[in-house]
């Protein structure tokens, strides 16, 4: 099973970055802006084709290395193949995006492009705010966890005195702890966490943002898959510890875990088609209506680093539009940036060690 | 009403902003009561650091084009009267352009040009 979840973690990562460019602007090739021009110049096609053809290659590689990896038993480094390969693709990005770049700088793309930056100074753009769906999703995601804590308490002398609250690769418990506040803490576990997805989706939300209506929508659809996958989450979390609570069978649990991972599993595949789905609808839209794009879009390049990642200190926005995909990022030069950043780094850090810790 | 900076343009950007609300004001594009966004907002639309929106509404408080009134923020509005230094500022442009070798003919013309283009919209 994880060997499954590994093979198609990397697949997942590699379709994800070719997906990416179904839903970018094509004035943006790898993350460089060009002027509509220049879109189909030989160095910006030479350079997205010969990414595209790396990419393939890496992603089959990764797949076919966590494949026999997994299947030797190394399951910590077949999961850790899916973060290896994003890595490969960021320096495969970075690499590819330098003859744009370059051509653009020797021939003066910008030298003849009018460049303008376009506000209304009386129209304001609607506020975002959550959809109410999504935010009675986050509410009734608390409820299972508050539901374990007050059974547990009711039934705490019946509670076994040490309760499984470790496993390995094949779901055999081999760690336990003695009952206790740490008990308390476990049931309570999924309340912490609908809280905290719950938040971020309303900051994620109410950000100061300056961002198309076909982001806004897709931002919208976003915070409500994450809304049921904190749902879903918190449901399976719940139950698991309710039956590790229950002194259960070895075959109990591994039922119980292994239905975990695989809803886990199925509702995170959920939301990125669902996701990626509604991406590509928005922008087909967008390249069937011109009217809908930008005119004349100034090169700031000196502000995307890499092509990715936004940094503008200048720029009072918190979230921004992605350069590559539909979406929304983070202004990295904004004070709350240089926190998501640092968070985002820490979950990097985290999630590449985790599978060596436990 | 939409603003329109342009990047490569010598002239600073708050002073882009001052000139074209001005302009909107005299064309009766932006009429006296209308209200405009806050500078932060305004800052975010157009991705560019609020001190320098700030700078352009300070010009304009200063001017008489934008009052402020109270919490409901900043609403676009006539000057009490002439500017005191408009004609020391108009007769300085005209002495530029008279230095750069334009005659008094076409210093008239386009004067009268620039004030065709600003009333075609209705202005005062």
């Amino acid at each position: 099973m994880i060997t499954a979840v590994a093979v198609t973690s990397a697949l997942l990562v590699g379709g994800a970055v070719l997906l990416s460019f179904k839903v970018s602007r094509d004035d943006r090739p790898l993350g460089v802006a060009v002027p509509p021009s220049r879109v189909d110049d030989p160095v910006v096609r030479r350079s997205v084709a010969s990414f595209r053809t790396w990419t393939v290659a890496l992603t089959l590689v990764a797949a076919a290395i966590a494949g026999v990896l997994g299947s030797r038993g190394h399951f910590e480094f077949a999961v850790e193949i899916s973060l290896l390969l994003a890595l490969a693709l960021l320096v495969l990005f970075s690499a590819k995006r330098g003859p744009i770049v370059r051509a653009k700088q020797e021939h003066g793309w910008y030298a003849d492009v009018p460049e303008v930056k376009r506000a209304s100074l009386t129209d304001e753009q609607e506020p975002d705010v959550m959809p109410l769906k999504a935010t009675m999703l986050f509410l009734l995601s608390l409820v299972p966890g508050l539901v374990l804590t007050a059974w547990a308490v009711a039934v705490w002398d019946t509670i076994p005195d040490r309760v499984a609250t470790h496993f390995d690769g094949s779901m055999n418990a081999d760690g336990w702890t003695d009952k206790g506040p740490g008990l308390i803490a476990m049931t309570l576990f999924p309340v912490g966490l609908g809280l905290i997805m719950w938040g971020t989706g309303w900051i994620t939300q109410r950000a100061p943002a300056r961002s198309a209506e076909r982001s806004r929508a897709v931002r919208r659809k976003g915070t409500l898959g994450l809304a049921w996958l904190t749902l879903v989450m918190n449901v399976l979390l719940s139950w698991d510890f309710y039956v590790v609570l229950n002194e259960p069978t070895q075959r109990q649990l591994q039922v119980a875990l292994w239905a975990t991972l695989a809803g886990v599993f199925v509702m995170c595949g959920w939301l990125i088609i669902s996701m990626s789905t509604a991406e590509m609808k928005a922008a087909e839209r967008e390249y069937k209506d011109p009217s809908s794009r930008p005119r004349h879009d100034p090169d700031d390049d000196e502000h995307w680093k890499a092509g990715l990642f936004y940094y503008n200190p200048d720029d009072p926005a918190f979230v921004v539009d992605k350069r590559v995909g539909i979406g929304t990022t983070f202004n990295f030069g904004h004070r709350w940036g240089k926190v998501a950043a640092v968070a985002l780094v820490a979950i990097v850090v985290v999630s590449v060690v985790l599978p060596f810790v436990l | 009403m939409e603003l329109e900076l342009d990047l490569n343009s010598p002239v600073p950007m708050y002073r882009q902003i001052r000139d074209q609300v001005v302009a909107a004001i005299a064309s009766g594009r932006l009429e006296p009561g209308t209200k405009v966004l806050p500078v932060r907002k305004l800052a975010l639309a157009l991705a560019i650091n609020p001190a320098t929106v700030q700078h352009a509404y300070d010009m304009l408080r200063e001017e008489g084009f934008l009052t402020t009134e109270g919490r409901s923020g900043s609403v676009v509005s006539l000057p009490a009267g002439p500017v005191d230094d408009w004609h020391a500022r108009l007769s300085a442009l005209v002495a530029e352009g008279l230095a750069r070798g334009l005659t008094a003919d076409e210093v008239h013309r386009e004067v009268d040009l620039c004030t065709r283009e600003l009333t075609a919209g209705g202005a005062r």
